[in-house]
């Protein structure tokens, strides 16, 4: 076809590895674990002190063989086989279904199966640096050697390079181990609001009073209000750019409340008041500042931020 | 020690779970203030499940659009399985299908509606009125989502149950007590703390999906490495029909991601290296939209002939691929009907259908066999019918306490070829019905039960699943280990930048997945012959299998290993691998998947047969259930 000639991607991974002993502590133990995380406004001179994972942290660079069209979860799969089985991070279905591969590529939450490298990669340098968290540290000096090692001689640039993508786990959330981030938190926020259809048992009759149907009716119309909403995939990307959610402070999240929207929407839900109700606390909908970057990157098109909105607006208006 | 432990959280073992919660039985239970103990073990967080990537819908003769009869979705099953089906269990399929869906629209699923308000429903290959008339609309669906619309409505029923998961959680060994007479429970590795556990229940149900990852060009998410099936082949049990893998003809070349039958719907047409349009030849009339089977095979043979072409992402690579030409549809009409399809085509082979034609190649769909089941999803061995071929009187042994369900599992609704929409029916339907089973069970003799406390029998025979389980995870931690000691004393997990060379001449279970996808790939996918089918069982007896024993993790920490788990899948899947390639060498005939090129036809004298293989290729064949539709010519 086109092009013929080897060109090459590299891929700089924030890498993580628990201490054994983490393993005994167990997860989700302390409410206050989520303290972990810092806000993307805090400065860097907090960032000695953050309270970091236990274990081992390090920037590892891979350069391999690869296309433009390639996705960022083809190449991690390369390297998984030709260069380091070590490499730990989700995949299941690689086309964007099950949201499982959600991290940071180049500090924006995003899934590695629908990241493709013409999209992603940058010349190199030309990167902001960002933390394992995928902020961005302004300011911070600390050019690491491995971060200077990094830059790509000119000749590799020349040579078919398509520029360097940096990885890190899923803002927001804690790291377990590489690209494997602890979603959840996220999980537990939806569980949280009753996430399923309460419907009222009622069966449609017939004129004489028969039972005539079984489903419940829902004009096109009705599942227009709540179809794309029941499309979220919960991979935490929303999650993960909300500077509320991911920088630490008390939110019941976007995904949580795209799920509670969803039953809010759909006409055979029975109870729509306890749900708003539900949200309607200083950690939904309250906590939630229109910064809408929820909308950017979702994989599934819900324009996350303009929901937000609407299902604010419906808390208010009861 | 659990009542039930479920193993697999998609559309099977979810509806099992919930079957089991809502039955009458484990209600009363509660009632009289016995909590049943029932544990769901998953390797994915279940809304990870494959079941979330079906898309086009699940069959049930609701007739909402037009007459429909569920005798004749009974047919079409039967025909479509080309007569390999037990027709006791396709007649349950077909008559429940309505109730299995209204209960899914009940649990919240978006279906699409009808103008008045009814669950939408779509044509699909093979469903037909008046047992092989004009085709009927059966498919219900939701959008091109119906198994993500499913498979999140069965998790929301599942949380408002307050069911008990313990996620990414790998399966490592299904344990039997008195000689493989009863389940005993599970042993399992949990990925987060990097520790086995030694799970203990007096039942236990596998509901764990397919096995596409057999496969190098496959549909099937990377988690479907056939866990389940292999592990009943190492508890000393029979896998049934494993030798009918269903290709889909259109997979996306390089990644075998699905491209709907919808594309040639609306007007493409397959193409072989010359541009011509070679369906035509094959199917006179059908061309394009023959059934699925039919169009793999063709173009295998295209391919064979070599007809083929590479893939343009690797143009120096074999000409495995024929092209699906799709410039005669309208743009903008292509985009409105097929938006999927031509999102899939641009994101992942950066091509412009509307001006390129696109590589397609068959891609591993769906194992139509798999665990033997009975109607009520219980686990059975088969004895008898040794015999060269020949289903010859045998009978069903049960495993008490044993349960199985979806694709993992062989009800033998499927036959030798499935028909769409037919999958998530399966899956929920005899999901439900085996989580009923269970409940039965459970409620016969719950663990908790205070009555029972002092019943010798039973608390023996909790002892002997007890020492049993205790001794299988026992030598799963010996093996863990020893996997988890580097062969390679230097290894340090913080290595200099691009340290990879040193290890890239050591081996891994990554790249012996690929090599055993490739090599089943070329034995076995869409047809085979005794020869292609020996070549394969060499490379694996002599090449693959040693490498797969000897490998060993390349990092000596537990948590979040996912090495570890690659090493157990990829013998799992050689496993299995021996088990497809015995049946088929077995099976001298011709039928619905099964096409073998020295065995051309159908033998109903002596193949009408599910064949039935242990972990040593020895095949028993077992007489089909035949009982409203005598078999005839599968011809559409």
């Amino acid at each position: 076809m086109t092009n013929s000639t080897v060109t090459t991607v590299t891929l700089k991974v924030n890498r993580f590895t628990p201490r054994p002993e983490r393993a005994e502590r167990a997860r989700g133990g302390s409410p206050f674990a989520r303290t972990r995380k810092s806000s993307p406004f805090g400065g860097s001179s907090a960032a000695p002190a953050r309270r970091r994972p236990r274990g081992k942290q390090w920037v590892q660079e891979y350069t391999i063989p690869a296309r433009p069209e390639d996705t960022v979860l083809d190449c991690l799969l390369t390297i998984k086989r030709t260069v380091d089985p070590t490499l730990a991070f989700r995949y299941s279905c690689g086309h964007g279904m099950c949201g499982s591969d959600a991290v940071a590529i180049n500090g924006t939450p995003n899934l590695l199966c629908t990241a493709t490298l013409k999209d992603w990669a940058k010349p190199s340098g030309s990167l902001p640096r960002t933390d394992d968290e995928g902020f961005r540290r302004i300011g911070d000096d600390a050019g690491t050697e491995e971060e200077a090692s990094a830059e790509v001689s000119p000749d590799t640039a020349c040579d078919g390079s398509l520029g360097v993508i940096e990885l890190g786990p899923l803002p927001g959330f804690p790291v377990e181990r590489d690209l494997i981030a602890d979603i959840d938190p996220m999980l537990d926020q939806i569980r949280k609001l009753k996430p399923y259809l309460e419907a009222d048992g009622v069966l449609a009759t017939t004129h004489e009073g028969k039972v005539d149907v079984f489903e419940y009716l829902q004009h096109p119309d009705e599942l227009a209000r709540y179809e794309q909403l029941s499309n979220c995939i919960a991979c935490g990307v929303c999650e993960g750019s909300c500077p509320v959610f991911a920088g630490g402070d008390a939110f019941i999240g976007p995904a949580a409340l795209i799920w509670a929207s969803r039953f809010v929407n759909d006409s055979r839900d029975t109870i729509t008041m306890d749900r708003l109700d539900a949200i309607d606390t200083a950690d939904g909908v309250a906590a939630c500042q229109s910064v809408r970057a929820c909308t950017r990157q979702c994989p599934r098109g819900i324009d996350v931020g303009e929901e937000m909105w609407q299902i604010v607006a419906k808390v208010r208006e009861r | 020690m659990y009542d039930a432990v479920i193993v697999g959280a998609g559309a099977a073992g979810l509806s099992a779970a919930l079957g089991l919660l809502r039955s009458p039985e484990i209600k009363r239970m509660e009632e009289d203030g016995i909590t049943p103990k029932i544990l769901v073990v998953s390797k994915l967080q279940p809304l990870r499940s494959h079941t979330g990537s079906a898309e086009g819908g699940i069959a049930a003769s609701l007739g909402n659009i037009e007459s429909d009869d569920w005798h004749w979705h009974y047919y079409d099953t039967v025909k479509g399985g080309d007569w390999l089906v037990d027709q006791d269990a396709a007649k349950l399929l077909a008559e429940y299908a309505p109730e299995t869906v209204i209960n899914l629209e009940r649990g919240g699923v978006a279906f699409s509606r009808t103008e008045d308000g009814h669950i939408a429903q779509r044509r699909f290959g093979g469903h037909t009125r008046e047992f092989g008339g004009a085709p009927v609309r059966r498919a219900a669906y939701a959008a091109d989502r119906i198994g993500h619309q499913i498979l999140h409505a069965l998790w929301q029923q599942c949380v408002a149950a307050g069911v008990t998961f313990a996620e990414e959680w790998y399966v490592t060994d299904l344990v039997l007590a008195h000689d493989g007479a009863r389940a005993a429970g599970i042993v399992a590795f949990d990925t987060h703390k990097g520790t086995v556990h030694a799970v203990k229940a007096r039942n236990v149900l596998f509901a764990t999906g397919g096995a596409g990852r057999l496969f190098h060009t496959t549909s099937n998410s990377w988690d479907l490495t056939g866990d389940g099936m292999a592990l009943a082949l190492a508890a000393g049990l029979q896998l049934e029909d494993v030798e009918f893998v269903q290709f889909h003809p259109t997979g996306l070349a390089h990644t075998g991601i699905l491209l709907s039958e919808a594309a040639r719907a609306e007007g493409g047409v397959l193409r072989n290296a010359d541009g011509e349009a070679f369906m035509e030849r094959y199917a006179p009339g059908h061309a394009d939209l023959a059934a699925r089977d039919v169009v793999s095979r063709s173009i295998m043979a295209e391919i064979d002939a070599g007809r083929g072409v590479a893939d343009p992402k690797d143009p120096d690579g074999p000409k495995d691929c024929v092209w699906l030409d799709m410039t005669g549809i309208d743009p903008a009409h292509m985009r409105a009907v097929l938006p999927q399809v031509v999102e899939t085509i641009e994101k992942y082979a950066d091509i412009d259908p509307a001006k390129d034609p696109v590589p397609i190649k068959p891609t591993a769909h769906y194992t139509m066999g798999g665990i033997p089941i009975t109607v009520d999803g219980q686990v059975y061995r088969w004895h008898g019918g040794d015999g060269n071929g020949e289903a010859r009187d045998g009978s069903r042994e049960p495993v008490e306490g044993l349960y199985a369900a979806g694709e993992c599992s062989c009800v033998s609704v499927h036959g030798a070829n499935r028909l769409g929409g037919n999958s998530l029916l399966d899956a929920c339907l005899f999901g439900t019905r085996a989580g009923r089973a269970l409940a039965a069970r459970i409620a016969a003799a719950p663990v908790d039960d205070p009555m029972a406390g002092d019943d010798s029998d039973v608390r023996g025979a909790d002892e002997t699943r007890a020492q049993a389980v205790d001794a299988a995870a026992g030598e799963r931690e010996r093996e863990l280990k020893e996997l988890l000691t580097p062969r390679d004393v230097t290894s340090d997990p913080a290595p200099q930048a691009t340290d990879g060379t040193e290890r890239s001449a050591d081996d891994n279970p990554y790249r012996l997945m690929a090599e055993l996808g490739a090599v089943m790939e070329r034995a076995a996918a869409v047809r085979c012959d005794a020869a292609s089918l020996e070549t394969a069982l060499h490379a694996i007896d002599d090449e693959l299998a040693p490498r797969a024993t000897a490998l060993a993790a390349h990092d000596g920490i537990a948590a979040f290993n996912q090495e570890i788990t690659a090493i157990w899948e990829v013998r799992h899947l050689i496993a299995l691998a021996r088990a497809v390639l015995a049946a088929s060498d077995a099976r001298h005939e011709s039928r619905g998947s099964l096409k073998r090129n020295d065995f051309p036809r159908r033998d109903d004298e002596r193949y009408l047969a599910h064949s039935m293989t242990d972990a040593a290729g020895r095949v028993a064949w077992q007489p089909v259930h035949i009982v409203d539709v005598p078999p005839r010519k599968r011809e559409y």
